[in-house]
């Protein structure tokens, strides 16, 4: 069957912006497709122009990984680069890491781009993908991977806006914490994140009033009927039903014994892996 | 010695300025947000400023032979294992509490080894020949514990491997002078030999 652009899951976003693929690029995105139903994807919700995931996402850094090494990366942010700085270019963030870029594809308008990247980072022979929207939702980045039924067994979250005290701009925004419940929709398996249990339970205590419009956040999304069923709970009984839920994961922190395995300027200490069964 | 905080943050605190990266410059650099690539710190040190080191007497000189080791450590990971830089510099900055970008002497080892920290006044010189021959081999086990540090936290080195590889790389010659007379020659001989 030849290859289109309707096949990827983020092509009702490539239609928004009006794009039409050169033969290259079409090349490139079919590669990319291929690679999306063979190799693990992971993702990166509120990424900025954090790349650390790159270096540290993988299961030589991370052993508790076991088996699973991401290729494919997918990055998304709200905030669009090029809206604050024209001198900068995301390119140039992955250069100053050593990262070459074996292609690239760009597609934007002046309000959001999707940059796709087939990229040699230092730390690995294999080729790399990377997957950026800028200046989309983390939300519609996930409805689109859920409606295309795509698993992105492994999300690195670090400062996540909803809980930091950004992201207001979403009323339908989905905070970080509350991603196990999408673990069955997104096959989510692993979570590397700043957010461990002790942060967690200090959002709760401050944020329990906020719970229910976050699982009906989560409820637009998901195909998951148990989500759903959450919502006839009452107040009390989501708060403490979510505390128990989301206090269970098992996790590990992953920076110990003065040995590092996945940095990040802001939050190295508090880093660690969850496991979602 | 060995790498500690209080060397680290002398290190970091050295003169440094902003250099546009050839490979990645970015003109107006603006560290909005998150964003920090583009340029490169490069340290330098005045004479005026080398001799009030080495007027404390031997913790100074040291400091000098230390600071240029620690430099020829980021540059032999920087040119030649390119894979662990950013753990080696990611690391640090964790491990010490400074910034993800190590600043570098704009020079080669040589340049200031054997011109800027030795051409002293000749009674200075002498002090600081000898107290550098002394420790000649301190100097070099300085370089292996920082590939050691390293190895056994954020990447992987065998450090002996990497020295040796490294240090007879034709590029890497150029670091050190040709005379057998001079500090940074001596240094690079007893780095070979080193046991």
């Amino acid at each position: 069957m030849e290859f289109t652009t309707d096949q990827l899951f983020f092509s009702s976003m490539l239609k928004e912006l009006e794009y039409k693929p050169t033969n290259n690029e079409l090349s490139l995105l079919s590669e990319l497709s291929d690679e999306m139903a063979n190799m693990t994807i992971s993702y990166y919700p509120s990424s900025g122009a954090d790349i650390n995931d790159l270096f540290y996402a993988n299961n030589k850094k991370v052993e508790q990984l076991g088996e699973l090494n991401p290729s494919i990366y997918i990055h998304s942010d709200y905030y669009f680069l090029d809206r604050f700085d024209r001198d900068i270019t995301y390119d140039q963030i992955l250069g100053s890491k050593l990262i070459q870029i074996v292609s690239k594809i760009k597609v934007h308008d002046k309000e959001k781009s999707i940059n796709v990247y087939k990229l040699k980072t230092p730390v690995s022979d294999d080729f790399k993908w990377l997957i950026f929207f800028q200046g989309y939702y983390n939300e519609s980045v996930i409805s689109d991977l859920i409606l295309s039924k795509i698993k992105v067994p492994l999300i690195y979250s670090v400062c996540d806006g909803m809980t930091s005290g950004m992201g207001g701009c979403n009323s339908q925004a989905i905070p970080t914490i509350m991603y196990p419940l999408l673990a069955l929709d997104l096959g989510i398996k692993y979570i590397i994140t700043e957010q461990n249990c002790k942060y967690i339970k200090s959002i709760i205590e401050t944020k329990y009033d906020q719970f229910s419009t976050w699982l009906n956040n989560v409820s637009l999304v998901s195909e998951n009927p148990s989500t759903k069923n959450l919502l006839e709970l009452s107040n009390k009984e989501l708060e403490k039903d979510l505390t128990i839920r989301i206090t269970a994961i098992e996790e590990q922190f992953l920076n110990t014994n003065g040995r590092l395995r996945c940095f990040d300027d802001r939050f190295t200490d508090s880093m660690v892996i969850k496991k979602l069964n | 010695m060995k790498l500690t905080s209080y060397f680290i943050t002398n290190y970091y605190d050295l003169p440094w300025y902003r250099k546009k990266d050839k490979g990645f410059g970015i003109p107006g650099i603006n560290e909005f947000l998150f964003f920090k690539g583009g340029y490169i710190k490069e340290w330098n040190l005045p004479k005026n400023d080398i001799g009030s080191y080495v007027n404390k007497g031997s913790s100074g000189i040291d400091f000098l032979w230390q600071a240029m080791i620690f430099n020829l450590f980021v540059k032999i990971v920087y040119n030649y294992y390119e894979k662990n830089f950013k753990y080696c510099g990611d690391f640090i900055a964790w491990r010490f509490n400074v910034e993800t970008r190590i600043p570098i002497f704009k020079g080669k080892f040589k340049n200031f080894i054997d011109d800027k920290f030795l051409p002293l006044s000749n009674k200075t010189n002498k002090n600081v020949r000898d107290h550098s021959l002394i420790n000649m081999n301190a100097y070099c086990a300085f370089l292996f514990s920082i590939f050691d540090l390293m190895n056994n936290n954020c990447c992987e080195f065998n450090s002996r491997e990497v020295i040796l590889k490294i240090i007879d790389n034709k590029e890497f010659k150029e670091e050190f002078s040709d005379d057998p007379k001079s500090m940074s020659y001596i240094f690079r001989k007893t780095l070979l030999n080193y046991r």
